[in-house]
């Protein structure tokens, strides 16, 4: 449904210029939801800038293809990007109450949107925009159409701008850290509500978040961003278990870093040599996620290690240990919960080799 | 308890605000030139008679009203007096009556601001009070009639331009002593047992000093365009005393008959003295805080 | 059971009385001010012993202050200002003679000075770094520079005496016409309602040069909020929202971004009517123009303090309702005030 080949975007500033995003694609499917998940700055929320055209003044979409349903979304007309916007593809975003004209009653903001792209006259609108507030599930939605923004708290506010964005049916709605400024219960609130929202039309949607947790939960795949470029895509287990970059690994969840050396015979690491296929570079870096050490032997035998610190997590153990092999490293591994070993102890540590992703030092 | 003083802190800081001081003259072309015209009118104001190449008050009926030439380079007036040599000389009575002016209501303002930002409760209430109602006047108007209760005289200009002025170093002062009040060094200042006046004097008072001098400088220019606007309609200085306003107010009366050099000349150089000043306010503004560029 | 709006108009009239309050204070003080003896200053110069003794008596001067004040009061609220010594009428009716020519100018130069600054500010806003912008910031920074006493002046040279397009600058009706039978006591609109073309063509050609020369000097301020107001709305969170949402620009612009910008304007307007009202003395005398303004000039130099204190007075309190009606105005405009 959306295609985004190799987009680039640069803004001009004081400074030069500045290329916020870099060759980055990816694709949506017909109701699916991608999620695009980076720190701040890493050009996530440009992108989707980019795509429905409404970037700051000096920014300027460089390089790529934007297709929708087979439209160029890059080359079309403003006026044909004004009748896409919330009728074809809407936006929400954070900070709701912020997101709403202060001084303009909310059901009114909804009307707004009905009779710009048509699909409301006049005389039906205001009962539309009440129908609109209902399908966002707010309770009294006769007495709320007449609210002004302050008089909302921010997960009603967060509803109303989703309202506003579904009044039209679009089918593809991108939500730009729609959860940022709410508490921990309403951010729930909120993205069931737009989950289900989303499910029962058949939309797609694009999630863009800092929060893996949250991208986790509730896309069917993601794109891992990181200044300007997507590090990875795909199922978040599979990013998760397979990083293709260094900085996947990381971002995806905590990792243990053992810097080895790529030898004739082999992959050199401080507990010995491995035969995994090493990616082409002379110093490298594995990569094992704290659950895949485990106690006992395997393939890559660590060895003894003392315990620096251990701490009882309910479905583990979490612990620092210093394998003897290598007094300079500090391992973080996931232990069997029922026995936590005291300061000091020495155990045997090892994993196996289908854990471990390896990357070249950058 | 002696107070701890950190010599080298402060002269680092002091060769920062320099450079911070060169940088944005250098990115600011305009801030230059407003202090290059400040020192021009600073030097007339100080070297002004000297400067003049003819006694202002010298009448001569045979040559009056001449228009610019190269011996009277602003012409003569009515009374045959060279214009330049008024224009000039009126600068010191203006910039001393503005700055006068502008010196005492700082000082007033800043005190009464910073006791009542400081020390809250009734005296701020009272003070309020007494700023709301000199608001409550449009400001000229005031003036005019403080020079009229008071008597026509230029003292009474200064007084008077110092009152209407009072509230905007009251307000400024009160809020800046207030940000300033809880803060963490003024709270360890009186911690190490200064008295509370120290502490607002020698701590806070320093600090809030920057955005007042945007203030200052901007009021100057105001100062300056009030008290012309007094002397215009007839009020403090008196013929033949050079000065810009009532050179305008009397040059008006020939205007209508082309004797445009009268006029214009003084009211010029009055513009041009305003306009320092705002710049100048403008570019302390950008050192002082450049988020508040409009 | 009064609504929320009736009872916010109320309080803010209610807030208005203290401040209403305190001006007649000071105007009485300043009354009292006057060096030596007040009662020869009442009496005017040409009186003599007993004429002074007798003024001294009937205004209770050599009462204390705090009866002369409730005196004052009680005068005031009789619309007693005391007599004028050059015109020999009473304050209050020379006030009330004088005051729609000077309505009438700041009227319409307020008309004029919004005209221009609003779309300056909004194109200004919307077109950074282009001419428009720069012309703005011009056009903002010289004009608070510019004394209006005299730009007056220059611009009675231009187009009096070099283009010879405006009239001579002698008042609000060249003398080959008659002012139209009063009913509110402006010009142009007594004018149309007599039907008399000429005349108010006459009249509009006196008042263009001195409104002009006002409004300039309020252009600057109400053009720099504009341009201010309006780059923060546009660069707010609701405005991306509407804009995301395919809300035309024009709707975006004027619905959503302006509205929003003129509460900041408005609030501005408290401050360019306080220049104003000075303003406008400076003009009216350039221009011989018979207002409340050139009244008080007119007073003072003759030591006419009687009408003097009343001008003062006056003005303060036009500025004070003034301020009241502004007040109510963004209140109505922002439904976030007035809640408590």
């Amino acid at each position: 449904m959306l295609s985004i080949k190799d987009l680039s975007v640069s803004f001009r500033t004081r400074k030069g210029e500045v290329n916020a995003v870099r060759g980055v694609s990816f694709e949506v499917a017909k109701g699916e939801t991608l999620g695009i998940v980076g720190e701040s700055g890493s050009g996530k929320s440009v992108t989707s800038y980019a795509l429905m055209r409404i970037l700051d003044a000096g920014g300027r979409i460089k390089t790529g293809d934007v297709t929708y349903d087979g439209i160029d979304l890059r080359r079309a007309a403003e006026r044909e990007m004004q009748d896409i916007r919330g009728r074809e593809i809407s936006m929400i975003f954070q900070n709701p109450r912020a997101a709403l004209n202060p001084i303009r009653r909310v059901g009114h903001q909804i009307e707004d949107v009905l009779i710009q792209h048509a699909q409301a006259t006049r005389q039906d609108a205001r009962e539309k925009a009440i129908q609109a507030l209902e399908a966002v599930k707010i309770r009294d939605a006769e007495a709320r159409y007449h609210a002004y923004p302050f008089e909302l708290s921010g997960g009603m506010c967060q509803r109303v701008v989703i309202a506003i964005a579904l009044a039209c049916n679009p089918r593809l709605l991108v939500a730009d850290e729609p959860t940022t400024g709410l508490d921990i219960t309403t951010q729930k609130a909120v993205m069931d509500l737009v989950r289900d929202l989303t499910r029962d039309r058949g939309m797609s949607s694009i999630l863009i978040t800092h929060d893996l947790g949250l991208a986790a939960q509730y896309c069917d795949r993601i794109v891992v961003m990181n200044a300007g470029r997507i590090e990875d895509q795909g199922s978040p287990a599979r990013i998760y278990r397979q990083p293709a970059t260094l900085f996947a690994a990381g971002f995806m969840g905590e990792m243990n870093r053992i810097p080895a050396r790529v030898t004739g015979s082999g992959v050199e690491t401080p507990f010995g040599t491995m035969a995994i296929t090493p990616p082409a570079a002379k110093d490298i870096v594995l990569c094992l996620r704290p659950e895949a050490i485990r106690l006992g032997e395997g393939a890559l035998a660590i060895g003894p290690a003392r315990v620096r610190d251990a701490a009882f997590f309910g479905t583990h153990c979490r612990a620092h240990l210093v394998p003897e092999a290598a007094p300079d490293l500090t391992l973080v591994a996931h232990l069997p919960p029922d026995s936590v070993p005291s300061e000091g102890t020495v155990l045997t540590l090892a994993a196996d080799t289908d854990a471990i992703s390896a990357f070249a030092v950058e | 308890m002696a107070e701890i003083s950190m010599p080298s802190a402060r002269v680092e800081k002091a060769g920062g605000t320099l450079r911070h001081i060169a940088y944005v003259l250098r990115t600011n072309p305009v801030t230059m030139i407003a202090f290059a015209m400040f020192a021009f009118f600073l030097a007339c104001g100080v070297f002004g008679p000297a400067l003049a190449p003819y006694d202002p008050l010298a009448s001569n009926a045979a040559i009056a009203l001449q228009p610019p030439s190269a011996a009277h380079w602003f012409g003569t007036d009515n009374l045959g007096r060279d214009v330049f040599s008024r224009v000039i000389v009126a600068t010191r009575l203006d910039l001393m009556i503005s700055v006068a002016a502008v010196a005492l209501s700082f000082l007033a303002g800043s005190a009464l601001g910073a006791v009542a930002g400081y020390w809250g409760g009734w005296l701020d209430a009272v003070l309020n009070r007494l700023l709301d109602t000199i608001m409550a006047f449009p400001l000229f108007v005031l003036a005019m009639g403080i020079v009229a209760a008071l008597g026509n005289t230029i003292e009474n200009i200064i007084y008077a331009t110092a009152i209407i002025n009072v509230p905007f170093y009251a307000r400024l002062v009160r809020a800046e002593v207030n940000i300033r009040r809880n803060a963490g060094f003024a709270l360890a200042a009186k911690l190490s047992g200064n008295s509370d006046l120290r502490v607002l004097a020698l701590h806070i008072f320093p600090n809030a000093l920057p955005p007042m001098m945007v203030q200052v400088s901007l009021n100057l220019g105001w100062a300056i365009l009030n008290a012309a606007g007094l002397s215009f309609i007839g009020l403090g200085v008196r013929p033949p005393t050079p000065e810009w306003g009532i050179m305008v107010a009397e040059g008006a009366n020939f205007i209508v008959s082309g004797e445009w050099w009268l006029a214009l000349f003084p009211g010029l150089w009055l513009m041009l003295a305003v306009f320092t000043f705002n710049l100048l306010g403008d570019g302390l503004r950008d050192m002082v805080d450049p988020r508040k560029r409009t | 059971m009064p609504s929320a709006r009736v009872k916010m108009v109320l309080g803010r009239v209610a807030q208005a009385v203290p401040v209403a309050v305190g001006v007649v204070v000071i105007s009485f003080l300043l009354t009292r001010a006057l060096p030596g003896d007040p009662a020869a200053y009442f009496a005017g110069p040409a009186a003599d012993e007993a004429s002074i003794a007798q003024i001294r008596e009937a205004r209770g001067l050599d009462k204390p202050l705090i009866q002369q004040f409730v005196i004052y009061v009680g005068e005031l609220l009789r619309g007693e200002l005391g007599t004028s010594i050059s015109t020999g009428q009473s304050v209050a009716a020379d006030l009330a003679r004088r005051l729609p020519a000077s309505l009438e100018l700041t009227l319409t130069a307020l008309v004029i000075s919004c005209a221009v600054a609003l779309p300056l500010g909004i194109l200004a806003a919307t077109r950074p770094g282009s001419w428009v912008d720069h012309l703005c910031r011009v056009l903002v920074t010289a004009g608070v520079s510019l004394p209006t006493f005299f730009t007056g002046i220059v611009l009675i040279y231009v187009f009096y005496y070099l283009l010879g397009l405006a009239p001579s600058p002698l008042g609000r009706l060249d003398f080959i016409y008659l002012p139209p039978e009063r009913v509110s006591g402006f010009y142009l609109v007594d004018a149309a309602i007599a039907g008399d073309w000429g005349t108010w063509l006459g009249a509009l050609k006196q008042l263009i040069l001195p409104a002009v020369t006002l409004a300039l000097f309020t252009l600057a301020p109400i053009a720099r909020m504009t341009r201010a107001a309006m780059l923060s709305a546009l660069s707010s969170d609701f405005i991306r929202t509407a804009r995301a949402a395919g809300l035309t620009r024009r709707k975006v612009l004027y619905g959503y971004a302006l509205r929003n910008a003129l509460l900041p304007v408005v609030t501005t307007l408290g401050m360019v009517f306080s220049f104003t009202l000075g303003a406008n003395v400076l003009v009216e005398k350039v221009f011989a123009w018979p207002g409340i303004g050139s009244y008080a000039v007119e007073a003072l130099v003759v030591s006419d303090y009687a009408a003097v204190q009343g001008f003062v007075l006056a003005m303060a309190l036009l500025f004070v309702v003034l301020n009241l009606v502004i007040d109510i105005a963004y209140a109505l405009i922002d439904p976030r005030i007035g809640l408590t």
